[in-house]
């Protein structure tokens, strides 16, 4: 599923909030906050696609385990909101009367979102 | 004199001075975090990730620097005791890494008004020292505030944060540490003076022997008339004068004091037989009056033998006087023998750890020149460092096109029809950059300047004798003799090697001028009314109308070829040689060192600051494309 420039700069910004007070807290050095800023600018807007994101969050959190949490939140929200598309399609196509295939959809999402 | 500090008390007062330098980091960790978290609230993230891909120097190591500041030391603390100059430098410093931190923490918006001005009059003074930037900014049709808003353009660069982190952390740069070794120069220079005193001491014990024998010797001393000679030689002479009548004197003496005696010795016999006579009848006092005739005789006697005796051992005395006196002054000099070369022994010491300490003495004086000069450097690096910063926004930009000239010429190098065009491509690739260079701190990029010494020769040549000798110069560059050179370019018609280019040449060797050290006024009016230039603007304007249908200028400066158009075109092109490079199609119309010059943003404007275009990474290639 492709991605608008509206959710690039939300993560972006969450991850540099993020990202700021791990400085603040000292979580991070100066030289590791830059290595992270360095990263986000040199990947985050190659993202074209929801997995594009993921794969990009995961290999943020190998890095810097920190933004795990954010690579868990995210996930989530994209389970969501392939669920939410599942389950759009599979009311499509029951109130089309395709049963059988709104059935299959309906596996599928299951098998998917396991 | 003082004891010499212990060498442990010098090591604790440099680690509390490190210790003083390091405890902003902290403070400064926050204030930056705060200011990143402020960034991407107020902007986007993308600009708060830029400021921060670049660590701010930590301003540990800035202060590290700053606190090296000052040689002087408080000699039983030891702690730093700066005064004078050294206070005037470690005060100014402090104040402009302060500066220079809060504009970079807090970003240029945040700053005070006075703030503001101060930092403005920081980048304009930097750029009145680069010769890109001379005319537009400092050339009669400049003003304050034109400069003002071309300094607010820099400070407010997405860049411009990056590169005075940059520059702060070639500051802080531990490498150049100043060091402790002043200080060290100094307790040697105490060390060898301890030494030095300590010869001295030695010295002066043998030369105030030497100075008591020299008195001894100068009562000997013989020179001149005999009045005027020391005491002891006087008196010598005196009694070897005398000798002979003492002499005399003395035999006689003893010889009388050889009768006194025997009379002694006769009164106090006959004293002894007085005791024996008897009183008689005759004579009741008989006995007494021979005691009292012996008394009456031996007292005399008595007198007469003491008297000659002080004389004899008086006259002894002066003649043996003369032997004392002989051996004294013969012991007089034999003493200051030895002494002279124990002193020329101590003399030699003392001058060695005197010459030592002069040696160091001097080494320490151009130490702490030295020191000083490197204060004073690090002084004006602080002091210097946003002007800098915004010199290498300008850098950038102009970077940028260069960027791009190359990039054009590589793309249209296809575009040669014969080897001769390729040659000439390759000359315009090749002349006028130097050899690969490196910049950066850490992450070293390499870049070829521009080759200053080419660029002034062709240009002053396209200056004085047109485009040929330029063009001349490119080929030969490439390998042709001048003869061979000059016989390709004799044809100039249509077509052409000359024709094709002439244009080519000329532009690039311009723009090059104007990135290495800029065109004067009267240079401009030379290029405005030469045929090549006037040639070239003619044909820039006729076949890139759309990029010039909304300047400003040139709308003002009237319809093209109407009356008066070239005089006020160069009066125009003037004021603003950047504007000239347009015209003559030698920059696009994006980036220049002064900022954007696009056609749209057009004359005051267009000193705002670099279009995020041309800020862009993929500018040059656009451009190129």
């Amino acid at each position: 599923m492709n991605i608008d420039a509206d959710v690039i700069n939300r993560i972006g910004s969450q991850l540099m909030l993020r990202a700021a007070q791990a400085l603040k807290k000292e979580e991070f050095s100066q030289e590791e906050f830059s290595s992270v800023c360095s990263f986000l600018l040199d990947n985050l807007e190659r993202c074209k696609t929801q997995e594009d994101i993921i794969s990009f969050l995961t290999g943020l959190s190998d890095k810097w385990p920190l933004f795990s949490d954010y690579l868990a939140v995210e996930r989530g929200k994209i389970v969501e909101k392939q669920e939410d598309v599942t389950v759009k399609r599979v009311e499509d196509l029951i109130h089309n009367n395709k049963l059988d295939e709104a059935l299959k959809v309906a596996e599928g999402g299951a098998t998917n979102n396991q | 004199m003082a004891a010499p500090p212990s060498p442990d008390l010098m090591q604790r007062a440099l680690v509390g001075e490190a210790a003083i330098a390091a405890n902003p980091k902290i403070a400064a960790t926050d204030a930056y975090a705060n200011a990143i978290i402020t960034r991407v609230n107020e902007t986007n993230w993308k600009q708060a990730a830029e400021m921060g891909k670049r660590p701010v120097t930590e301003p540990k190591n800035v202060n590290e620097r700053i606190e090296e500041i000052g040689i002087n030391r408080n000699p039983t603390t030891l702690k730093k005791d700066r005064q004078g100059a050294e206070k005037v430098r470690h005060d100014k410093a402090t104040k402009a890494s302060k500066e220079s931190y809060k504009l970079l923490m807090n970003g240029y918006d945040k700053l005070t008004p006075i703030e503001k001005t101060a930092i403005e009059d920081k980048v304009i003074s930097a750029a009145q020292k680069d010769p890109r930037l001379a005319i537009e900014l400092f050339g009669s049709g400049s003003s304050d505030s034109i400069r003002r808003e071309w300094a607010r353009g820099k400070l407010k660069d997405p860049r411009y944060a990056n590169e005075l982190a940059s520059v702060l952390e070639g500051i802080g740069d531990p490498s150049k540490a100043l060091g402790n070794e002043v200080s060290m120069d100094e307790e040697k220079v105490e060390d060898a003076k301890l030494e030095m005193d300590n010869k001295k001491l030695d010295l002066d014990d043998i030369q105030r022997q030497i100075d008591f024998v020299d008195t001894q010797v100068k009562l000997f001393d013989r020179t001149g008339a005999p009045a005027a000679w020391g005491a002891k030689a006087k008196e010598l002479k005196q009694l070897i004068d005398e000798r002979p009548l003492n002499e005399g004197q003395l035999k006689l003496k003893q010889a009388s004091l050889v009768t006194a005696k025997q009379d002694v010795a006769d009164a106090e016999h006959e004293r002894m037989m007085a005791f024996n006579v008897r009183d008689t009848t005759a004579n009741p006092t008989a006995r007494q009056d021979a005691i009292n005739a012996a008394m009456a005789k031996l007292g005399p006697a008595r007198t007469s033998e003491m008297t000659l005796t002080n004389e004899v051992s008086t006259l002894q005395e002066k003649i043996n006087k003369i032997k004392e006196l002989e051996d004294e002054e013969s012991q007089a000099h034999a003493n200051k023998t030895p002494l002279e070369a124990q002193k020329r022994e101590k003399q030699l010491a003392f001058d060695k750890t005197k010459k030592d300490w002069e040696r160091r003495q001097k080494g320490f004086e151009d130490a702490k020149a030295l020191r000083e000069s490197h204060e004073q450097d690090l002084v004006d690096s602080l002091e210097g460092a946003i002007g800098k910063a915004a010199t290498a926004v300008t850098d950038q930009d102009a970077e940028a096109l260069l960027t791009s000239l190359n990039a054009e010429n590589e793309a249209r190098k296809g575009e040669a029809a014969t080897a001769d065009e390729q040659a000439m491509w390759d000359g315009l690739n090749e002349r006028w950059l130097g050899p690969v260079q490196y910049r950066g701190l850490f992450r070293k990029k390499p870049y070829r300047p521009l080759n200053r010494a080419t660029i002034d020769t062709d240009y002053g040549a396209l200056m004085t004798q047109g485009p040929q000798e330029s063009m001349i110069n490119l080929l030969v560059s490439r390998g042709y003799t001048r003869a061979d050179a000059e016989g390709l370019l004799t044809n100039k018609a249509e077509g052409s090697l000359y024709n094709k280019m002439e244009p080519e040449v000329v532009k690039r060797l311009l723009a090059n001028r104007m990135l290495s050290g800029g065109i004067s006024q009267e240079e401009v009016r030379t290029i405005v009314f030469s045929k090549w230039g006037r040639g070239m603007i003619e044909e820039s304007i006729k076949l890139r109308a759309e990029v010039f249908e909304n300047d400003e200028k040139l709308k003002a400066v009237g319809a093209l070829g109407g009356p008066g158009f070239w005089d006020r075109l160069a009066t125009e092109a003037g004021r603003s040689p950047w504007w000239l490079m347009l015209l003559l199609g030698a920059i696009g119309t994006f980036a220049t060192p002064l900022g954007p010059l696009g056609v749209a943003a057009g004359g005051g404007a267009a000193l705002g600051g670099m279009s995020r275009r041309a800020a862009s990474p993929r500018f040059a290639t656009d451009l190129a494309a």
